[in-house]
């Protein structure tokens, strides 16, 4: 059977733009990501400041978190910890088709199961593009308007990071989606993603040895982007990698077509 | 003739509940048939599971010789259960939607809202309606790309009488116009009046199905009653061409295999003693048919 998926898509479309509240918050979540970038120097500032007078600790230099090329790997960095927003709209517009029953309805009009699916996931594979494009556009003009920039430093590989946040998104969000599809019930599913983010994972990783537990699902994508070395960790010796490993996108990227899968298996499955 | 849609021995069983048990049957094109039935009875589930929404148990079904796929459903515009829409969509959003799936045009939605009395309120949102403006938008919409098949699951569920009665015009328009219409309801009534061809369903099980002529042409129905009421019921069975009867507010609906006359009757039981305070010929109805195959079904069962 051929995939059609442009109608899919329009229908979509509809939906989420004429839908107030997925318009509200996601402009709250890119309004939120962008007060984050703001002010994460001023607070790395006042932990530096503070851990410095302390102890006996030899005076911290303050760094800048701006500077090119280094920006694109600390913000894209810190918007990975705010992934869980859009992660409650993926599911909020999943679980809402089960609930107002229009899944059945869209699917006897005439879209395949399969249709219904690749629509949603193409939604966030859209959303989670335009996201890190924002945070790209963000970490470019907080970067140009500091006092000292290293123009020539822009262009970098770092600007990788920005990519590996999509991907980050991307299959934390088809995560999300798949639970949305095996539970349908918002509060269920909510409940049961933040236990599983919180909780289980860690649980299970515990029980594994670390080259083995580094390749769960939120580790893996939590892996993707490494936490940024700062001058105050290279005093502890810390020195993290600063570069993307391929082992990381890869597993992300098995995992996001396994999620994908698994979606089609649960809705071909289940009566409607 | 053309035959639109073919059931072979569908069944359906959710846990312990036997909901579809070996139902057979076929629709041809230009056909109006109604599925009748006590709340329960399967019409539901069946007509779930031709549009693929549910997962038959066993059985078989094709529509138009082939298997059910998206394609096959493009040409079937449905209604099942209660509408489903987007509750913060306005009615012509929501159309829309089901536009682009069955590639109407937005003119074909200005027609079908105005076809449904809801052209005025097509920019007000869904979850404003009442239950019959609902009911209006979801036939609007099973109406969008000018659907081969009808399926109406209680399309006149939370109408007005009115309402009602502009719906049954409504499927006899689309009837004449050569669709076909697979209408599930409980409401004898509507269904005597709109469809050519009925399925009876109790409890899973197909008791009847055929042409609503026939039902209607087939036998006579005699209304009898008489003080001693026990005693009727039990020398009307003596009575030739007895086939069966419903006893209803201590009046007996008598069912005959051949035409007879009410004296006859009259004359039969006042030899057996009893004096009829009432006879009255009936041209069967088919409520008359109907409440007689679901009481000898449970009368079978116990």
């Amino acid at each position: 059977m051929t995939l059609n998926l442009k109608p899919t898509l329009k229908t979509e479309f509809i939906k989420l733009l004429n839908y107030r509240t997925f318009v509200i918050i996601t402009l709250i979540y890119l309004a939120l990501l962008f007060l984050v970038f703001l002010s994460i120097q001023g607070f790395l500032n006042n932990i530096t400041i503070n851990s410095g007078n302390q102890g006996e600790a030899p005076p911290v230099q303050l760094f800048s978190v701006y500077k090119f090329p280094d920006i694109w790997q600390n913000l894209s960095y810190l918007a990975g910890h705010l992934k869980i927003f859009p992660a409650f709209l993926i599911i909020i517009l999943i679980t809402n088709e089960f609930s107002f029953n229009t899944h059945k309805q869209i699917i006897i009009s005439g879209v395949s199961r399969d249709e219904f699916i690749l629509g949603k996931v193409v939604i966030i594979a859209i959303f989670s593009i335009l996201v890190s494009l924002m945070v790209g556009i963000s970490a470019f003009f907080l970067g140009i308007f500091q006092s000292e920039v290293d123009y020539s430093a822009i262009l970098s590989p770092k600007l990788w990071f920005i990519a590996a946040h999509a991907l980050e998104l991307f299959t934390y969000l088809n995560l999300a989606a798949l639970f949305a599809f095996i539970f349908r019930k918002t509060g269920i599913t909510v409940l049961v993603f933040l236990l599983y983010s919180v909780v289980i994972e860690r649980i299970i990783a515990l029980n594994l040895p670390e080259n083995i537990s580094n390749y769960l699902p939120l580790n893996a994508i939590g892996n993707l982007i490494p936490l940024p070395n700062s001058p105050l960790m290279k005093l502890f010796g810390i020195n993290f990698n600063e570069f993307t490993y391929t082992s990381d996108v890869i597993s992300c990227l098995i995992y996001s077509v396994v999620f994908i899968v698994l979606m089609f298996v649960v809705l071909r499955k289940r009566d409607l | 003739m053309e035959e639109v849609l073919n059931i072979k021995n569908l069944s359906k069983r959710y846990g312990s509940v036997q909901a579809l048990n070996n139902f057979t049957f076929s629709v041809n094109k230009g056909e109006v048939w109604g599925i009748l039935g006590p709340n329960g009875s399967g019409k539901t589930t069946t007509l779930s599971i031709i549009l693929g929404a549910v997962k038959q148990s066993r059985g078989d079904y094709q529509w138009f010789g082939n298997q059910v796929n998206a394609e096959a459903l493009q040409k079937i515009g449905a209604i099942l259960e209660h509408p489903n829409f987007y509750p913060y969509l306005s009615a012509t959003d929501n159309l829309r939607i089901i536009a682009q799936i069955r590639k109407a045009d937005n003119e074909e939605i200005k027609r079908v809202l105005s076809f449904v009395n809801l052209y005025e309120r097509r920019n007000h949102k869904y979850q404003t309606f009442s239950l019959g403006m609902k009911q209006r938008l979801a036939l609007a919409s099973a109406m969008l790309g000018k659907p081969e098949v009808l399926i109406l699951d209680e399309p006149t569920n939370g109408l007005d009488p009115t309402g009602i009665a502009e719906i049954r015009n409504l499927i006899s328009q689309l009837a004449s116009e050569g669709s076909t219409v697979i209408l599930a309801s409980h409401l004898l009534d509507e269904v005597q009046k709109v469809c050519t061809h009925v399925a009876v369903l109790s409890k899973g099980k197909n008791l009847f199905s055929g042409n609503v002529n026939q039902v209607l042409s087939d036998e006579d129905v005699i209304e009898v009653g008489a003080v001693e009421s026990d005693k009727l019921a039990e020398a009307i069975q003596g009575f030739p061409g007895y086939k069966s009867h419903l006893i209803n507010n201590n009046l007996i609906q008598l069912s005959l295999s051949n035409h007879t006359d009410t004296a006859q009757l009259n004359s039969f039981l006042f030899e057996k003693g009893i004096v009829c305070t009432h006879l009255f010929a009936k041209k069967r109805s088919l409520e008359n048919y109907y409440l007689e195959l679901i009481s000898n079904q449970s009368g079978a069962q116990q």
